[in-house]
């Protein structure tokens, strides 16, 4: 891509996932790693995850009061990975599926266009693991065809699922695995900010060194289109 | 009750929009839940005969399966759905059973009370 390497145009990244966290969780080593080679990031939060049964330990959260939280949660966690611009879609946590999916994918698709990202990252509309998740990765999918599509577009994988492609109907050669090693200290940092979260979860509360030695060494992307020509694959640019 | 078909249903939700409905609306975890498994927590919750009116509605999944009917102000959601009475073609009785036959939630809808 030209775009590398001009210090004239910084490369940009959209992200477009279902829940406050799921940035964390899933890929914010790469987060990290590209806010450090100054990457403009956008991430979108179709929901507030205000429907979460995760209510902090213990619990001082209720539904009335879990989609602020959550907000400011990830407003948060944006700072800790290098995240700019944060989009909520005002979806309410759990219906994205049941949303009218023409103007959903419209909404994604304007994004699209007036970003003009060189790299887009959403949910696999099958194996999101989550109606949400799946829904708001068929929407971007969509919209990310239907738009001028000069860039590229990935789905998030989780863990290191993607070390095994087959099992899923990819090969080795469609999945981009990203060396996070440098970027786990923001990554934790990140974990922390969704408190409400993670407070149940104690190994993130341990010493530092002690929890850093959780995370894997790499986070995992599936390519959305196969038939792209063959770039790097350690590297989403 | 019959296993639920998807576009049976569909029908049904679409058939119903866009008018007052009187709702029923349950989930049950039955209150012998925590009798031979202290670790379960009994909870059961109900709405009935609550009117409702929604403008958009759906059923997805593959069984169990999820609905969802937006209203002006709210949603109605329900997951884990699993049968519909077949023979009730005046209201949409939906229900979700485990794997012994036992009833975890309900989505009802009418025209009239319940």
């Amino acid at each position: 891509m030209t775009i590398q390497g001009n210090a004239n145009t910084p490369r940009k990244l959209l992200a477009v996932f279902a829940h406050p966290d799921d940035e964390t969780f899933i890929c914010g080593g790469t987060f990290a790693k590209y806010a450090a080679e100054g990457v403009e990031m956008t991430l979108v939060s179709a929901t507030r995850g205000e429907m979460g049964r995760r209510m902090g330990n213990p619990p001082y959260l209720n539904r009335e009061t879990m989609a602020a939280a959550r907000e400011q949660e990830l407003r948060e966690a944006c700072a800790c990975l290098g995240i700019g611009n944060l989009i909520f879609f005002d979806i309410r946590d759990k219906t994205v599926e049941f949303e009218d999916e023409r103007s959903l994918e419209g909404r994604i698709e304007a994004l699209i266009r007036d970003i003009a990202p060189d790299v887009v990252l959403t949910f696999h509309e099958r194996y999101g693991g989550h109606p949400d998740h799946c829904a708001i990765g068929k929407a971007t999918t969509a919209a990310f065809w239907r738009s001028a599509r000069k860039g590229a577009l990935y789905f998030i994988t989780f863990g290191d699922a993607m070390e095994r492609p087959e099992r899923y109907g990819y090969k080795r050669k469609d999945v981009v695995k990203i060396d996070v090693q440098a970027y786990q200290s923001a990554k934790l940092a990140a974990f922390r900010a969704h408190r409400c979260q993670t407070e149940i979860d104690e190994w993130v509360w341990l010493a530092d060194n002690e929890a850093l030695s959780r995370f894997g060494r790499h986070e995992y992307f599936l390519k959305g289109d196969v038939q792209a020509a063959q770039r790097a694959n350690t590297d989403l640019f | 009750m019959q296993l639920i078909e998807r576009t049976a249903i569909q029908e049904r939700i679409d058939r119903f929009k866009d008018q007052d409905l009187y709702l029923h609306l349950e989930m049950t975890t039955g209150a012998y839940a925590s009798h031979l498994d202290a670790s379960k927590h009994p909870a059961a919750t109900f709405v009935t005969n609550a009117v409702v009116h929604y403008s958009l509605g759906s059923i997805s999944g593959n069984g169990p399966y999820r609905v969802g009917l937006k209203m002006a102000h709210g949603w109605i959601y329900s997951e884990g759905l699993t049968h519909y009475e077949e023979t009730d073609t005046e209201r949409l009785i939906l229900a979700g059973h485990d794997g012994q036959g036992k009833l975890v939630v309900a989505l009802q809808l009418s025209r009239e009370p319940f």
